[in-house]
């Protein structure tokens, strides 16, 4: 099973590398859906208080994309140790381009803060919609600078001389398309059935039933474009990386990928049903959208394997498998994820409800 | 496989140490700013629950919401843009780095992770919950924030002093190296004393406080300038601890690190004397306007630290082991005899610019092992530096290039290319004439060949250590 069936160093780095990317993949899948959600909902005009969805992901977007971007460092690293030289070379060949990426995620996470704040709201509509609009369309930039960075690491040599002597900052293959329409499709799900817990917890149920139906909508919609463009991805896709997705080493994933998305679709159409968010579907959503992400990630790495000539890469990833530290990591990953939960635990447990503080704050006196 | 060879960009005038260095102070600044500022709210939230000081309390979740705002967005981008940019000036480095110390960076990976969830619940919650749970809070966000500078201060002071590591290998080795723990101490003392500086800024900002209030804030604030007065011991550690090449460049050796050292050492004095005779002897009250010409002599003071860092490692990124150009120690022999540009896979971007083949091996040469400390006419513009140079000159100091200055790597190339070279900085202080002849001077290639092998392949004069190493 890929990417067991890789010499050990490699299958060693490649499940690191895989298993923190899905991490990475979660909170990013809820901020860039998150951030079209937004703007849709203040496109139509709702006021967040007024709409859950919308208030949830005013309040929520800075956070997780905090922690969308802490969990980038870690496949970052594996990738340097996987596929050092090509990945380098694909950030210099896009030089200016690549580097855009960072200012622009400033400005979104900052317009995040904006919106967060009561400021925003009291502009008029088209200040709204403008902040809205920038966001997402950062976060859409910074996706697909990911995926060209991407494919161009694995274009080889002879790209790389022909791009570099053209001075190209960009790079632009038929294959791109399709695999921009996957993720930016594929996020709605995702981010949907994340958004059911903290949504089903919320204390004013009583009007949850029109988010349920409009959450379901949205997957319903990703999912069904996802599913078109990895068709479309497929057929674009030279023999070699077609047959390495669909070939047997992947039989579990490409399993676990049909399972996936039969559970989700099944989980939306029982919430759309319903309008109401109840724990089974919620279950399945989650467990569905999961199994599906974990797919998408492995066939995603057989396609770049399949491109590079592994044989060579693995003296490399031999020598960096003799580096001394990994237990340290091992437990350190084991306090810390520890002391998380402690925090979060300490929250939950103690934290005054937003009413009674303001109570309070009557109570006190005026300083 | 070798990995030798990049793609290499032009940074136009601007020197490549210069972008790194430029991103490198914001982002230790920042950084910095958030590790002490963690302490401090700790100090303040301790004050509140054990002296029952209402307006500590205030002070820490006003104070703590700036060091999100700033800290979290602006300081975790610029981390990874540290990350990006040091893969643009040299891959090779950060490959390096990535491949021994990996797991020391999947451990700052952890405490990243808990540095921004007890922050941002902190910050989200912190006013509702109770003294016993803030504090806690906090101190997680302070060990999880002090950590991330305790793991990458190992790896990078191991950039400029490796010391046991080269003969052991051993991880741990590379980490505590000479320079960690000067170099560690050091940089907790300036996050301290940032935060601080902050902290009066804000007090001095901060709506509907009355100036009592304010006084208060700052006189708190300022007991974290004190361990400001270990910093000369501790500066005198570090130079101690690095290579004595290096401290040479600063102490005079080399006119832009000496200058980059004064800077900082002055910011850094005029802080220190402010702090300790200003602020904590006399307890003077501070306005927002000296509070923010404070923050702007640390932020100096850092700015001069974070060039002379980047500088002293010269000729290297790792020392003993890679050249700032990119070149490994062990190569050097190998290209010598091979040249640097017949196996280049990426050729140059503009050849046809060049009346001739050998102008525009030139440049090529050029944009393999200079430019990364060069630029033709620009910053430490090679055209300025030779201006007035002979022919002989030129073809003497590029082949004896780490004996010229210290602080240059070996000339990494065969005899042609340095001709090349040579041929094309004369044609461009020549103001590039469309018509040039190529140089087939046979006698030169032999005073070129036999200068080359004088300088042999290891680094210049004092670079290496008292054992030839
Ligand atoms: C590690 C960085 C580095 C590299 C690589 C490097 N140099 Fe230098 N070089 C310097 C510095 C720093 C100076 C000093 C500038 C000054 O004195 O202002 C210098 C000075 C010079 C000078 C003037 C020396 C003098 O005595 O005035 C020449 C000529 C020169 N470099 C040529 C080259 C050439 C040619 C290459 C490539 C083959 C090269 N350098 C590579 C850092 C470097
Ligand atoms: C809002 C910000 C971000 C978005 C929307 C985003 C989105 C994406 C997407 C869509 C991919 C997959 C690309 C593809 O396979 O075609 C990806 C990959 C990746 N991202 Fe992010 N990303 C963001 C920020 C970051 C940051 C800040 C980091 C680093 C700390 C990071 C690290 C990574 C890594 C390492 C990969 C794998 C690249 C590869 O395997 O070639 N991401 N990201």
């Amino acid at each position: 099973m890929f990417p067991l069936d890789q010499p050990g160093p490699t299958a060693f780095y490649l499940t690191l590398y895989l298993a923190t990317f899905v991490l990475h993949l979660l909170p990013m899948a809820y901020v860039v859906a998150g951030a079209a959600v937004l703007l849709v909902r203040t496109l139509a005009g709702a006021r967040p208080v007024d709409d859950p969805l919308a208030e949830h992901f005013r309040q929520w977007l800075p956070f997780i994309l905090s922690v969308a971007i802490t969990a980038g460092v870690a496949p970052l690293l594996f990738l340097q140790i996987l596929y050092h030289r090509e990945f380098y070379t694909a950030n210099v060949l896009l030089f200016s381009r690549w580097m855009a990426i960072l200012p622009v995620l400033v400005v979104g996470f900052y317009l995040l803060y904006l919106m967060k704040g009561d400021w925003l709201w009291q502009r008029p509509l088209v200040v709204r919609v403008t902040a809205a609009a920038v966001i997402f369309a950062s976060f859409a930039f910074i996706g697909w600078s990911w995926s060209e960075n991407h494919l161009l690491s694995t274009a080889g040599q002879a790209v790389w001389t022909e791009q570099y002597v053209a001075g190209r900052l960009n790079y632009l293959p038929g294959e791109l398309w399709p695999r921009i329409g996957i993720w930016l499709s594929g996020v709605f799900p995702v981010m949907a059935a994340i958004v059911t817990w903290p949504l089903a917890r919320g204390e004013d149920n009583a009007d949850l039933s029109a988010t349920a139906s409009r959450l379901a909508m949205f997957a319903a919609i990703g999912l069904v474009v996802s599913l078109a463009c990895i068709g479309w991805y497929l057929g674009v896709l030279e023999p070699a990386a077609r047959t390495a997705v669909l070939d047997a080493p992947l039989r579990v994933w490409q399993a676990a990928f049909v399972v996936g998305a039969v559970l989700q679709f099944a989980a939306w159409i029982l919430i759309w049903r319903a309008g109401r968010l109840e724990p089974l579907p919620r279950w399945l959503a989650t467990a569905g959208a999961l199994f599906m992400v974990a797919a998408l990630a492995v066939g995603r790495e057989a396609i770049r394997t399949s491109r590079l000539d592994m044989t060579a890469l693995l003296p490399r990833h031999q020598a960096a498998a003799q580096v001394g530290g990994f237990w340290l990591f091992a437990t350190f990953l084991v306090i810390n994820f520890a002391a998380i939960a402690g925090c979060v635990y300490l929250v939950a447990r103690y934290a005054r409800p937003v009413e009674a503080e303001r109570a309070m704050d009557k109570r006190r006196p005026q300083r | 496989m070798s990995d030798l060879y990049y793609p290499i960009n032009d940074f136009g005038p601007l020197m490549k140490g210069l972008a790194i260095g430029g991103l490198g102070i914001v982002h230790v600044f920042l950084a910095q700013f958030a590790i002490g500022g963690g302490m401090l709210m700790c100090y303040f939230q301790w004050l509140a629950q054990s002296q029952g000081n209402q307006l500590a309390r205030q002070f820490t979740d006003g104070f703590f919401k700036f060091i999100v705002l700033v800290s979290f967005v602006v300081g975790a981008i610029t981390g990874v843009g540290m990350w990006f940019i040091s893969i643009q000036v040299s891959p090779r480095t950060i490959g390096l780095m990535v491949h021994y110390f990996h797991w020391l960076w999947a451990i700052e990976y952890t405490f990243f992770f808990l540095e921004i969830v007890s922050g941002y619940l902190f910050y989200r919650y912190g006013p509702r919950l109770p003294d016993a749970a803030r504090m806690t809070l906090l101190v997680a966000y302070s060990i999880a924030a002090w950590f991330s500078l305790f793991w990458i201060n190992g790896i990078l002071s191991w950039q400029l002093t490796p010391g046991r590591w080269h003969e052991t290998h051993n991880v741990w080795d590379g980490f505590f190296n000479p320079s960690f723990w000067p170099s560690l101490l050091f940089r907790t003392i300036t996050s301290m004393t940032i935060a601080a500086l902050v902290a009066c800024l804000v007090a001095n900002v901060l709506p509907r406080l009355e100036r009592r209030q304010r006084e208060e804030l700052e006189h708190r604030a300022a007991r974290f300038l004190a361990p400001m007065v270990l910093m000369p011991v501790l500066a005198v550690w570090y130079f101690l601890a690095i290579p004595h090449v290096s401290r040479s460049w600063v102490l005079g050796g080399s006119a832009a690190m000496s200058l980059f050292f004064a800077v900082g050492t002055g910011a850094s004095l005029l802080v220190g004397s402010y702090a300790i005779f200003g602020l904590l002897r006399q307890q003077l009250y501070i306005n927002w306007a000296t509070a923010l010409l404070l923050v702007s002599l640390a932020f100096a003071a850092t700015a001069g630290g974070e060039f002379v860092r980047e500088g002293v490692r010269k000729p290297y990124t790792i020392r003993r082991l890679l050249y700032s150009n990119s070149v490994s120690r062990d190569e050097v022999a190998r290209l010598r005899e091979r040249g640097c540009t017949t196996d280049d896979p990426f050729p140059l971007q503009d050849a046809d610019r060049y009346p001739t083949p050998q102008l525009a091996k030139g440049a090529h040469v050029f944009r393999n092992l200079c430019s990364v400390c060069h630029t033709l006419d620009g910053a430490n513009g090679l055209v300025h530096l030779t201006g007035t140079w002979s022919d002989e000159q030129l073809r003497l100091n590029i082949s004896k290039l780490q004996l010229t200055k210290p602080f240059m790597p070996p000339f990494a190339g065969n005899a042609e290319e340095v001709e090349a070279i040579v041929q094309w900085l004369k044609w461009n202080a020549n103001g590039r004439p469309a018509a040039w002849d190529a140089s087939i001077d046979l006698a030169a290639l032999a005073s070129i060949d036999r200068w080359l092998e004088e300088a042999g392949t290891q680094p210049g004069l004092g670079v290496l250590s008292k054992d030839g190493s």
